[in-house]
């Protein structure tokens, strides 16, 4: 063998050498080799291209090779996609190579509940996100970076609010309950992971998994209904000491104005509102009566403002550039026996108003550590501080219906400090709020989360583990609001102090074991024991009338009228305990790699539920078939990867709080004239029946490759079935027990489809040349409720609806639920005779005339409550997110997009609220109203006599598609030689606009909105913003 | 190796006992039904929530009950017009039976828990006469609640447990109006009435007084007067009640506690509980009333005639051009130009004068009327008559017993008005339509009579309390 080879080397390098003989052959390359994200890359292999000749990468990634000039080398990795290089001059080289991730190796090992699988042995339907898609939108937190990054996963700002810091709302798979809640657990390093998902820096984030289907949840049993996200933070490994410096600046921008009117067409708008609503007064909107008259609600500034051409554009007077700063140092490194990795991080955002700004400081440790030959142990610690401030200030509804004839300021340049001219003397001077002192919101979160595990493998394939978590956070908040404020309105200062303790930790005990027998046969064993206490306490006031502003919240003594309520969740002081006891069995077994199985049950016991109903079953299957491994796959050229899936199980919704099976009562003071008691009445009767929600979820899921797997993908279909949805039950009055009482009984469904295509569409074949790849995926989901309580009388079109809480079987959940506009009624006999045979009045201030034209759906000759009916649903028709990569030399270009097409959005903005009155006393968002000039028939007419106008709320529906570019980033990854003698070893410079473009949105394009993406209600609120940062990777 | 495999094994089994203690937790932030009624304390709070209750349910209804149909009032343009044309729907406010049941399940609450307490070993320091005074107020708050329902609605369902389980049967059926009168009311007060401790007299209690005034008040229900006379007697023998003077007629309404005549008053403090709505009803400092003051009242006191009468200006704002400010439960307050003050809707203390001497007295004298004992029917009418600075009935004016029961249904109106009687003598007297009617006629031409269909002199029940319970059945028509 040698010999044939070392020949054939011989004849080769003959050869290559024949036609240049006379030159001298070789050059002495230098060089580094580290992951597309700056970590070196140790035992990688260096060969150039043609022979055997080559060498492998030390632990800090370097190596040193002779190689003649034109050849080519070839660099691979496990887990990287190969990559060559071309020796161009017989110079010495330094060469810096970064390698890109190979997305599609099947022999890539992914995280699972409890446990890591082979990619091709995965049976269960599971998304990953690697660390380079988690980089690739600079965040403030994980779930932000995650939008678009995976089928199924639907991400979007709650409310549409996008103040610093705040956490978008997750759904995994659509809506499933209407009243426990949707969002995904999180697991952290294999512990439920209790916090916020803002105290973790995305930084610190080497993989995330999201488990979908019942098999690959089934292990979290009672909490996997809603999916689970494993997040894996960042480990050691063997190797010198490698440091890595990540960090960029910027600054941030809100994304646009909301539509609001300015000065003149202010005045428009009052002109005419003014005449209709004094019907028979005026000849037309510009009599000199009505316009030198009695406008209305127009002050003697407003007029100022007409004369003197005044346009306040309010908007920017509030709005300012934010600015983001993130730094993150990580040293990793270690030996065969020890492995370690410490970051830490700041990261800073203020927001695009003054006073609203999101600091986290993060601190994390990863150690393993071998003991002798059985035993491994191992800490994870992260550690975060962060500051959010202004998280609920917002002058912006103010500011939105401040008249734009008046000036923030009195006549004699001072900020008015108090109501403003005009609007009733309704409307707040915004710009107060920014005064020193005047408005406090501060809210300081530390947590702590530390896990450990300690790993005997005493006889080979069995393996013992034990895990504990530990989790603490206390979280204290405090605002202070002067009482001429935009939260006040001159009332009186209000103040809130709040706070709360959370610890929470897990003991698991698990047992592992592994064995292939007969060499077809391989089984792998999963037990579980774990215990989790959770406790949360809260203390909440608010106190008013403050004697000294100057103290904020910091002495509530000050104060006055305490209660011990939470303004914001209405709830008294709470504390919450609950333990979940669970034991799980995992079987995976796999038949000559080409038949997999995988059974998996779990049994939960929670304190929270009533006492001989404690504990539940959640079992599920799951089979698997490597078809590529198929003899009649074999060698079948394009095709290169091909396995089905299939799984079944059920899994659980925690629903329910602690103690909610109990029964309360609660107290009411009275008073005896001059003897003041507190009495206490039942207010909720004990409920022992009362029980988790559980969905059973049927999975098929293909996975495939073609051609080396440069194209791959996977497709999933699902139907999942939600029993047991907790509905409440009003009790008879006759019961004197005021509470709902909960019962299990809904139903819903939610089937869909997703699908993940990767491509390398452009491989490199060399440093200098042109490479694309892409990630696209694209998913469907249909969700509807498929049973309510079966005393609702009412249907909707046939079927059972629950008109007071919208609820409606074979609709989804969070159907709109409205009159439907048909149009306005128009200024002509035709219209006016139908008006008046569906009993409107067309005459006088309160006539229909230039109002919404209602749909008369139930044909009953009036306009009544029967008429309403489904609008639409915040369902959209289909959603999805795309990557794309470009390299060309040391540039790079990574475009990330999210894309939601269908579904509809309510926005307080047009259909709730000041900013839409149409009375003309509030300025109005700009909107091209109906007149008997403009006979529109998308929005109703001005009209002084009425507060809003008639069937407002069906002004506020929109088409809520949008494309989202998230991120664009371009890099450049400075040649070694720019910084030799540094002790840099790599270096890469990028510039990422963020969220710059908002396309295919008619929300935004044609209503002049500006950003749909919202779940729930999109209020007024902190405007959605870009951002354009500039940052810097350095590793050494 | 192994024996440390053995060793950690133990220890990491040592966490999986004891599972049954690890799930059970207790909430300690709340109260729950099982740590509750466990001592003197607890009935206390149980006593005070019953108040409470009973206060709630006449915030708003015991105007609308009591006045809001009567031809005292009159449905100013803020408020629901249903009540001034007999148009009563099944939303209307007044309708919904949760307040009431819900002091109906706290007095039951007590009247199961007390005893238990009381012979508990914790409970033995209560003493026996404490014990029955707690179960006396429930009984006589229950009763209560029960009659008016009955008074308002005719049936309605039995409720005599507490409600602690949602396993327990929660549909029943309403049962007649006669049935919680003989079965209920009647046994209730007289239980009551057997337990009470006859030295308590607070009047912001249902003590003694209340209970057998009350007694009286169901016997006139009923229209027996021989047991109606007994329990009038039974309550001027405990020597406590005498008519306030006219000079200090007022107090009865903003001092309560300080006068003779009060038997059972309800307090209120609107720090505590917010202000009574029956301010927003017929007078507050903040917001249009939703009742004016109807003609008939308002020509009555201010009449020449009548010029002498010292409850009209007492009772009624003459200043409030729009005739919608009912001053009687206020003190006076003046502004510079003499005009009254009223608090804010949320600011307003109502003290109700559930039951006083003078509404007894009347009764006893419709009692004596009744029973064709015309001398002392005018002996006591005249002592609400003549109070109010009016000269004496003769037996030149009231000639039999019609002329002496109009002016004695006369008189209640005028010393009652707005106390939420009117509606109970209209309907105990069987005059609903005769005096209800042509006034109502002359002023809504299209509103339906109650002589036209008797059946809606009764209230319907709201839609909401149909829905939450199939086994209910709407009075007809409705």
């Amino acid at each position: 063998m040698i010999c044939l080879r070392r020949s054939y080397m011989l004849f080769c390098w003959l050869l290559c050498t024949m036609p240049i003989l006379a030159q001298p052959p070789a050059a002495t390359i230098h060089g580094t080799i580290s992951s597309a994200g700056g970590e070196p890359l140790a035992g990688a292999s260096i060969v150039i291209k043609g022979t055997s000749r080559g060498t492998t990468t030390g632990p800090n990634g370097s190596f040193q090779l002779m190689a003649p000039v034109n050849s080519t080398l070839v660099i691979s990795h496990t887990g990287y996609l190969v990559k060559e290089i071309k020796i161009r001059s017989a110079d010495n080289y330094t060469l810096t190579i970064s390698l890109e991730e190979n997305k599609n190796d099947l022999d890539q090992v992914i995280v699972v509940g409890y446990g890591t699988r082979r990619k091709s042995e995965v049976t269960g339907a599971i998304a990953s996100v690697s660390e380079k898609s988690i980089q690739d939108v600079p965040s403030a937190n994980l779930s932000q970076a995650l939008q678009g990054q995976a089928a199924g996963i639907d991400i979007q700002k709650s409310k549409g609010n996008a103040h610093p810091g705040e956490s978008p709302s997750i759904l995994i798979r659509g809506t499933r309950s209407v009243k426990a809640g949707n969002s995904p657990l999180f697991v952290v390093d294999g512990i439920p992971f209790e916090g916020s998902i803002d105290d973790i820096a995305q930084d610190d984030v080497a993989a995330v998994e999201v488990l979908k289907d019942a098999s690959s949840t089934a292990i979290y049993g009672s909490r996997g209904a809603n999916g689970v996200i494993l997040v894996t933070t960042k480990r050691g490994r063997d190797g010198k000491p490698r440091v890595a410096y990540s960090g960029y600046a910027g600054f941030t921008k809100s994304a646009g104005e909301y539509p609001m009117m300015n000065g003149p067409e202010y005045f428009e708008l009052k002109k005419w509102a003014t005449y209709i609503g004094n019907k028979g007064v005026y000849t037309g909107p510009d009599d000199p009566k009505l316009v030198n008259g009695s406008l209305i609600q127009l002050a003697p500034e407003e007029r100022e403002g007409i004369f003197l051409g005044r346009s306040t554009d309010w908007q920017k007077l509030v709005y300012r550039t934010g600015i983001s700063t993130d730094h993150q140092l990580s040293v990793s490194g270690g030996t065969d026996i020890t492995q370690y990795s410490v970051g830490g991080g700041y990261y800073q955002e203020t927001g695009v108003y003054p006073g609203q700004s999101f600091t986290r400081y993060s601190l994390r440790l990863n150690v393993d550590q071998r003991i002798g030959n059985y035993v491994k142990v191992g800490v994870s610690s992260l550690n975060t501080y962060t500051v959010t401030k202004g998280e609920s200030i917002d002058p912006l509804p103010e500011a939105l219906r401040a008249s734009p004839l008046v000036l923030p300021y009195d006549s004699t340049g001072k900020l008015i400090n108090n109501f403003l001219p005009g609007s009733a003397n309704q409307v707040w001077n915004p710009l107060a709020d920014f005064l020193p002192g005047a408005t406090v919101e501060k809210r300081d979160r530390l947590g702590t989360f530390n896990s450990m595990y300690v790993e005997v493998s005493p006889i080979k394939g069995l393996k013992y583990r034990f895990n504990g978590g530990a989790e603490l956070r206390s979280d204290i908040y405090g605002h202070f609001y002067g009482a001429n404020t935009t939260e006040n309105l001159g009332v009186s200062s209000t103040a809130e102090n709040a706070t709360t303790e959370t610890t929470s930790y897990t003991l698991e005990n698990m047992l592992v074991y592994d064995k292939t027998i007969a060499k077809l046969h391989k089984i792998n064993f999963t037990a579980l024991y774990s215990y989790q206490k959770y406790g949360s306490s809260n203390t909440t006031f608010d106190y008013t009338n403050l004697l000294s502003d100057q103290a904020q919240f910091y002495n509530p003594a000050l104060g006055a009228n305490f209660q011990a309520t939470n303004s914001t969740t209405n709830n008294n002081n709470e504390l919450l305990n609950w333990v979940l006891i669970s034991y799980m069995a995992r079987l995976n077994y796999t038949f000559n790699d080409k038949y997999l199985l995988t059974l998996t049950m779990r049994s939960d016991g929670s304190s929270v539920l009533a006492p001989g109903d404690k504990y539940h079953l959640f079992p599920s299957a799951a089979a698997a078939w490597n078809i590529i491994k198929e003899p009649f796959l074999q060698h079948r050229g394009a095709i290169s990867n091909l396995r089905l899936r299939a799984s079944y199980g059920e899994v659980g919704n925690p629903a329910i709080t602690p103690y909610q099976t109990l029964g309360s009562l609660t107290q009411q003071t009275y008073n005896y004239g001059g003897t003041t008691t507190t009495g206490l009445y039942p207010y909720s009767a004990p409920n022992p029946n009362l029980n988790w929600e559980y969905t059973a979820t049927a999975n098929v899921g293909v996975d495939f490759g073609f051609w080396q797997n440069r194209l791959s993908g996977t497709l999933e279909l699902y139907h999942s079935y939600t029993r047991d949805m907790i509905m409440p039950v009003t009790l008879p009055p006759t019961s004197g027990i005021p509470a709902q009482i909960l019962t299990n009984i809904g139903k819903s469904e939610n089937k869909g489809i997703e699908v993940h295509i990767a491509a390398d569409i452009l491989r490199a074949r060399n440093s200098h040349a042109f490479a694309w790849s892409m990630d696209v995926n694209f998913y469907i989901d249909r969700g509807e409720i498929t049973r309510l309580l079966p005393s609702i009388t009412t249907t909707l079109d046939g079927k059972p609806a629950d008109i007071a809480n919208k609820w409606f079987v074979g609709r989804p959940i969070g159907s709109y639920y409205d009159y439907i506009r048909t149009g306005i009624w128009q200024a002509t006999s035709q219209d006016s005779a139908a008006a008046k045979a569906l009993g409107q009045t067309i005459t006088g201030t309160k006539s229909v005339i230039g109002q919404a034209r209602i749909l008369d759906r139930n044909h009953n000759g009036v306009i009544d409550a029967g008429d309403e009916g489904i609008v639409g649903t915040p369902q959209p028709r289909w959603e999805g997110g795309t990557t794309q990569r470009f390299a060309y030399r040391n540039f790079d270009l990574t475009v990330v997009a999210a894309v939601r097409i269908g579904g509809m959005i309510s926005s307080d903005l047009f259909g709730a609220g000041f900013t839409s009155t149409m009375q003309g006393n509030y300025n109005n968002v700009n909107v091209h109203y109906w007149t008997t000039v403009n006979p529109t028939n998308r929005w109703s007419a001005a009209n002084s006599a009425q507060t809003n106008p008639p069937y407002h709320s069906t002004f506020g529906y929109f088409d809520g598609s949008f494309l989202k570019i998230r991120s664009m980033t371009l890099g450049y990854s400075v040649p070694g030689s720019l910084f030799r003698g540094t002790g840099f070893k790599t270096m890469r410079l990028y510039a990422t606009a963020k969220d710059p473009f908002i396309l295919f949105s008619p929300y935004r394009s044609t209503y002049h909105g500006v950003d749909p993406e919202s779940a729930g209600t999109l209020n007024v609120n902190t405007p959605a913003v870009w951002s354009m940062l500039f940052g810097l990777n350095i590793g050494f | 190796m192994g024996r440390q495999f053995v060793f950690v094994m133990l220890l990491a089994m040592t966490a999986v006992t004891g599972c049954k203690k690890f799930l059970t937790e207790k909430p300690q932030q709340q109260i729950t039904a099982g740590s509750f009624w466990k001592t003197n304390d607890d009935i206390v709070a149980g006593i005070a929530a019953m108040y409470n209750g009973v206060q709630q349910q006449c915030s708003y209804n015991y105007f609308a009950y009591g006045d809001g149909r009567t031809d005292n009032f009159w449905v100013s343009q803020y408020g629901n017009l249903a009540y001034s044309i007999n148009g009563l729907s099944n939303a209307t406010n007044g309708t919904d039976w949760a307040p009431i049941y819900t002091t109906i399940e706290r007095a039951n609450d007590l009247l199961m828990h007390v005893p238990i307490i009381a012979a508990s070993q914790e409970g033995q320091s209560i003493g026996a006469k404490a014990s029955n005074n707690y179960l006396a107020q429930a009984y006589g708050v229950r009763a209560f609640c029960y009659f008016t329902l009955l008074r308002i609605f005719g049936g309605a369902p039995v409720w005599r447990v507490p409600y602690d389980s949602v396993g327990q049967q929660k549909f029943i059926a309403r049962s007649s109006a006669e049935y919680l009168m003989d079965s209920l009311v009647l046994p209730d007060l007289l239980n009551a009435a057997n337990l009470a401790d006859t030295t308590q007299n607070t009047v912001w209690y249902v003590n003694v007084g209340g209970i057998r005034a009350m007694l009286m008040d169901a016997y006139m229900w009923k229209h027996d007067y021989p047991d109606a006379i007994y329990w009038y007697s039974r309550l001027t023998g405990t020597n406590r009640y005498k008519l306030e003077p006219t000079a200090t007629w007022k107090n009865l309404f903003i001092a309560p506690q300080s006068s003779a005549e009060s038997i059972w008053s309800l307090n209120w403090d609107w720090t505590v509980n917010g202000g009574a709505s029956i301010s927003g009803e017929i007078g507050a400092g903040n917001t249009n009333s939703q009742w004016w003051i109807s003609d008939v009242i308002w020509s009555y006191f201010t009449s020449a005639a009548n010029a002498k009468d010292i409850r009209g200006p007492q009772s009624i704002d003459f200043k409030a051009t729009n005739h919608d400010k009912v001053n009687k439960f206020y003190p006076v307050n003046l502004n510079a130009q003499g005009v009254q003050i009223y608090p804010a809707n949320n600011q307003a203390n109502v003290y109700f004068a559930l039951y006083r001497l003078a509404d007894l007295l009347l009764l006893r004298a419709e009692a004596a009327n009744c029973t064709y004992d015309t001398a002392t029917a005018i002996n006591l009418l005249n002592a609400i008559h003549v109070r109010a600075g009016l000269p004496a009935y003769t037996t030149a004016t009231l000639v039999d017993s019609t002329t002496i029961s109009n002016a004695l249904l006369a008189e209640r109106q005028w010393e009652f008005f707005a106390e939420g009687k009117r509606w109970y003598d209209l309907v105990r007297n069987g005059v609903v339509s005769s005096v209800l009617d042509p006034i109502m006629l002359k002023r809504y031409p299209t509103a339906q009579t109650f002589a036209s269909d008797p059946r809606k002199i009764l209230w319907p029940v709201n839609a909401n309390d149909l829905n939450a319970n199939p086994a209910l059945v709407q009075n007809p028509p409705y």
